[in-house]
């Protein structure tokens, strides 16, 4: 059986047109810390402005140049949409996107920007239909740029990419121009990933429906300093279909069953301990094992030290009861969080850069004791795909997945040994998102395989009455019921680019 | 007359056989990438098991198990037989 | 076998991660839950999804129990049905509606002839029998003791409630009857007693209530028709902690001892060992 051990044999050119010359991925040890994620920003004065337009005036905004977006309002977006949709009235041209994620109405307003030729470049860590099937079929002329949350800030700071103009909606702004994402009608919550642009854009304009008094009970994002212009607009977006888009409790019992059997993995292998810090991703397994590792904690009278990175009202509850004795929240995924956010001691926003870019001094995701993580596949070397299907669609997103990975002790990857008729372990995982080098246990309904790098923790699990398969018969036994599916060769142009933590290049994505 | 069995559901097919004058297969399927290659041979094998009837089989899929594929066109044929045995 | 999970021959999807969920054994359903209209298509179904099932379960989870309830010796179907099941590896059925002993020695006839035309071990197809009217609960011990293929005795609510004009969610003792007389017939026949399904399934609390009152009766386990209910009769079936430590005292006061067993003082039966050693199997089962 063919094995993806060996990533030098994964051809990649030494240049990319529209991306530029490429670093091959290797394994990495350790990252040295720098300073990049310093401001070099000298004080600024925010101004208010009557419309968008005027913004984007004032900011000198030329073709060619890069815009930045976050994500933090999720599904109820409206600001994406309408600032490319004045972008494109202006006649401006050839920008390249650089956002944290796409997703929900943004992803048919980018659609649309690209046809306009507003839009001919893509930096983000996930994008969604409709946008995904025209990224596929080569409606652009460059390969989209995937990165990490972390690789995100990284490349941001370092001045890989520069940001002229970040676009960023607030939920509310003060006298001072301070930015808040915890006040307001549609208040989101932590401005994680917006940090990192006002730190180090050119250009900041900030966009708000609604404006508040600064007392000493609110805690602004992003101080007024990084900030330029200001733009009211009726409505940043609807909160209330913030959640959604990859954020749903799993309620089907196969999926409670993995969850559970997450749960027996964490027990057995010691993980769970007191000031023990966590973090799972967003996917509806992932979900649940938060939930019943809160049961559990309560139980056994454990209290872990820090739970991070996409904050749930479960895990507000969580701390609420003592179980956590602090969350680090780079994105709020409901209403209680962001809530939180604001009144809570124990929550604390944190930026993308301090939460993932590896050369952080105080990377959260290097403090991880136990990540939980979602996949699209694995394969045979415990690689993950959370990009794309094994038809080769771009159905999902890089998330922080390749950070934590790297960075926690424990890694556990919780998935269904197949999906409808598609398994999920494959011999090759069509693009290599998280290496497998950083992955230690794949858990499924039907079998439990620990990465053979992590002999033991295969012992303690053994010891501890788990039962493991290998992940070649967890695979094989899956075939046995879906049929092994005949794997579609991709030799076309390179759609997408996968780029590691640090830069590198770890996967590309043809087209046919 | 026709034969019809299964679901327009998740891990189902709808499969529907008729008469014609020579056998024809046509399969839809989200998934015909990856197993088209199975579903075919899944229809054809029980073709040949049950005679070579000389039937159009419409297979509609939504990721049905081999298995499934199987039962629906079985049972598809046979409903199709005991219609026109009931003329 | 304290769970049995009932899942319907129609839904592919459920019925290829049924044996995953929990519970000690599954029941592929033929009858109550299929329409008329859909009989053959249920049968063809399961009959060509059977062997992937059972490789998948016995690779998976090799101590749950796979069983068929076939449609009723009434009805057109339950040729087809025992044919079908069998031929595709089918090894435990269940008969609903069973009434006398000359229902279980019909089907027992017709296995007969599918081992042999298969070339499968003689009796090596097993048998449950569903008691759901006062004929068949009046008949229990003839019906356990009718087949050496028989492992299993039923109660079937529905049938009886109607049959006596009571309620199903009664809490009066009418119940208790026909589930004490099957757990009874069943432990002189050295069988399984399960009690009958429990349809509310919103009704978490009287689940529990009644799984408890018919284990105090003697019942070893009873059916479920949704994963929720599974947990909550597994606890209800399960041998107490108080109960498995007692046990394990038995066992090993009786590896240490040569003849007669004593513990804490007192002399220990051999009812008591016999229970002890059953408690160990129950356990020893489920370990996966």
């Amino acid at each position: 059986m063919p094995r993806r051990t060996d990533y030098r044999k994964l051809k990649i050119p030494s240049n990319i047109a529209g991306y530029g010359p490429t670093v091959a991925w290797k394994e990495v040890d350790h990252y040295e810390p720098t300073e990049f994620h310093l401001s070099k920003r000298t004080q600024k004065h925010p101004q208010k402005v009557a419309s968008i337009q005027e913004a984007i005036e004032r900011s000198h905004l030329k073709d060619g140049m890069r815009i930045s977006f976050h994500h933090h309002l999720r599904m109820g977006d409206l600001v994406v949409a309408k600032v490319l949709e004045v972008l494109t009235a202006m006649g401006i041209k050839d920008l390249t996107l650089c956002v944290s994620s796409v997703m929900g109405p943004a992803c048919s307003a980018v659609l649309d920007a690209i046809k306009a030729k507003t839009v001919s470049a893509i930096e983000t860590t996930g994008l969604k239909e409709p946008l995904s099937s025209a990224i596929s079929e080569g409606i652009l002329d460059t390969p989209v740029v995937f990165r990490s949350h972390g690789g995100r800030a990284r490349a941001i700071e370092m001045g890989q990419t520069p940001i002229d103009v970040a676009f960023l909606a607030a939920s509310a702004i003060d006298e001072e121009g301070n930015l808040y994402g915890t006040l307001g009608k549609n208040l989101f919550g932590s401005m994680g990933y917006a940090q990192v642009d006002a730190l180090h854009a050119q250009t900041v304009v900030a966009i708000t429906d609604a404006f508040v008094e600064k007392t000493d009970q609110t805690f602004p994002s992003i101080s007024g300093e990084f900030v330029d212009w200001i733009v009211t607009v009726p409505a940043i977006g609807d909160a209330s279909l913030m959640s959604g888009g990859s954020l749903s409790l799993s309620k089907s019992p196969t999926n409670q069953l993995i969850a559970s059997l997450a749960i027996e993995v964490l027990v057995a292998s010691g993980a769970i301990k007191r000031g023990f810090n966590y973090q799972s991703g967003s996917g509806g397994v992932s979900l649940l094992v938060s939930t019943m590792l809160g049961s559990y904690l309560k139980e056994q009278g454990i209290a872990g030290g820090f739970a991070s990175g996409g904050i749930t009202a479960a895990l507000v509850e969580m701390a609420q009861q003592r179980l956590f004795e602090r969350l680090w929240d780079v994105q709020s995924f409901d209403a209680q969080s962001a809530r939180s956010l604001a009144i809570n001691a124990f929550h604390h926003e944190m930026d993308a850069s301090m939460y993932a870019n590896p050369y952080h001094p105080n990377c959260i995701a290097h403090q991880l004791d136990v990540m939980i993580l979602s996949a699209t596949e694995v394969d045979l070397s415990f690689n993950i795909n959370s990009v794309s299907g094994t038809n080769g669609r771009i159905i999902g997103a890089l998330g922080g997945a390749p950070d934590t990975a790297w960075g926690s002790k424990l890694v556990v990857v919780v998935i269904p040994s197949f999906r409808n008729r598609i398994p999920t372990i494959h011999p090759q995982v069509n693009l290599v998102c998280t290496p497998g080098c950083d992955v230690d246990v794949v858990v499924t309904e039907r079998g439990i395989a620990v990465n053979p790098r992590r002999q033991d923790l295969m012992k303690r699990l053994q010891d501890g009455g788990i039962s493991l398969s290998s992940i070649e018969d967890l695979m094989n036994h899956t075939f046995q019921i879906t049929g092994r599916p005949n794997y579609p060769q991709r030799e076309g142009p390179i759609r997408a680019i996968v780029e590691s933590r640090d830069g590198a290049v770890l996967d590309l994505l043809r087209g046919k | 007359m026709e034969g019809i069995a299964g679901n327009k559901e998740r891990g189902d097919a709808l499969v529907t056989v008729r008469r014609a004058p020579v056998q024809s297969i046509h399969i839809e399927s989200p998934v015909s990438d990856l197993f088209g290659h199975l579903h075919r041979s899944v229809v054809e094998e029980v073709l040949q098991h049950e005679g070579n009837e000389t039937v159009q089989v419409i297979v509609e899929d939504d990721q049905a198990l081999d298995c499934v594929i199987r039962a629906r066109l079985l049972c598809a044929l046979a409903r199709l037989r005991q219609q026109e045995e009931a003329r | 076998m304290r769970s049995w999970l009932y899942t319907p021959a129609n839904t592919p999807s459920r019925m290829i991660n049924a044996p995953l969920l929990g519970a000690d054994g599954v029941v592929f359903d033929l009858e109550d839950s299929i329409s008329e209209e859909q009989k053959d298509e249920a049968r063809l179904l399961l009959a060509s999804m059977l062997p992937t099932i059972l490789l998948d379960t016995a690779t998976v989870r090799p101590h749950v129990q796979i069983a068929v309830r076939i449609n009723g010796l009434d009805t057109k179907h339950w040729q087809d049905d025992l044919e079908a099941v069998v031929t595709s590896g089918g090894r435990l059925i269940r008969i609903p509606k069973v009434e006398g002993p000359g229902d279980i020695k019909e089907v027992d006839a017709l296995l007969n002839h599918l081992e042999k035309e298969g070339q499968i071990a003689e009796g090596s197809v097993g048998l449950h029998a569903l008691l759901e009217t006062p004929r068949g609960i009046e008949a229990a011990f003839t019906i356990a003791d009718s087949s050496s293929r028989l492992q299993g005795l039923g109660f079937g609510a529905e049938d009886y409630c109607a049959a006596l004009r009571i309620g199903r969610a009664t809490e009066s003792s009418v119940l208790d009857y026909p589930r004490t007389r099957i757990a009874n017939a069943a432990a002189a026949a050295a069988i399984h007693a399960f009690d009958a399904a429990w349809g509310f399934i919103e009704d978490s609390e009287g689940l529990k209530a009644e799984s408890q009152r018919s284990r105090r009766l003697g019942m070893h386990g009873k059916s479920a028709i949704h994963p929720s209910q599974i947990a909550i009769i597994n606890d209800g079936f399960s041998f107490s902690k108080e109960e498995i430590t007692y046990a394990k005292k038995i066992i090993s006061a009786m590896e240490d001892s040569a003849g007669v067993v004593s513990l804490d003082g007192r002399m220990i039966d051999r009812p008591v060992i016999a229970w002890a050693r059953a408690v160990f199997a129950s356990i020893g089962e489920r370990e996966i």
